[in-house]
């Protein structure tokens, strides 16, 4: 499931956040949060449609999920890198996670990415999403 | 007399990192020899989150970046974009 921006397009100037989870409750928290910033805010529900988006549509930071059926988040993150090698990505993730030895492979391979600690507060998500896009 | 905000000649920083890259290494040293050239004795532990976890929970980072003023006390902390030296030292408190 593909659901572009919302409010009928992007605001102009403002920044565009793509959310990929296939939880459609952690999709809709985090797009309520920072819509609430006055982000633009995308959401896709896998690897696939996330590579969708990004080929179609302005894309200023992507929240990634790990654990996703079909393409999971470490294979879509190697996709994204193929598109664009400096847009922004943050892993969501617990910080013990069966992934962290493929994102560290990733990281030897040159492929860069941030991490965010899953479950996170609203406040802190907004933070570090600020710290990014500010 | 020191203010609250300079006056320190000896800082203990704190890096949580995602990986290891060559950008992050680079700007951690340029943050070392940032200090040292305003003759503030700095040291920089860098720890990849992917292969240390729980020293991450252990001090409540959230995301990576993070960077921690560990000494002096009171601790500080930011996340994101440590490229830029002026703001890092001002967000730590180590320059007005």
């Amino acid at each position: 499931m593909v659901k572009p921006l919302d409010k009928g397009g992007p605001m102009p100037g403002n920044k565009h956040i793509l959310i990929v989870d296939d939880d459609s409750t952690i999709r809709r928290t985090f797009s309520r949060i920072l819509q609430s910033k006055n982000y633009d805010t995308m959401e896709a529900a896998s690897g696939e449609e996330a590579l969708a988006l990004i080929n179609s549509q302005p894309v200023d930071l992507v929240l990634l999920d790990l654990k996703m059926p079909g393409l999971n988040g470490v294979d879509t993150l190697r996709e994204i890198r193929k598109i664009d090698e400096k847009l922004p990505v943050y892993v969501v993730t617990a910080f013990r996670n069966e992934f962290f030895e493929d994102l560290q492979k990733l990281s030897n391979e040159g492929i860069s990415f941030e991490l965010m600690q899953k479950p996170i507060e609203s406040q802190q998500l907004v933070e570090v999403v600020e710290s990014v896009l500010s | 007399m020191r203010t609250p905000c300079n006056g320190y000649d000896m800082v203990q920083l704190k890096l949580y990192i995602a990986g290891v890259s060559k950008k992050m290494t680079d700007y951690s040293q340029s943050l070392v020899d940032y200090f040292e050239s305003r003759s503030i004795d700095a040291s920089m532990t860098v720890i990849n989150v992917l292969e240390d976890p729980a020293k991450a929970m252990q001090d409540d980072v959230i995301a990576t970046p993070t960077l921690i003023r560990e000494f002096p006390e009171p601790r500080k902390r930011m996340i994101g974009d440590i490229s830029n030296l002026k703001m890092v030292s001002r967000a730590l408190c180590l320059e007005a």
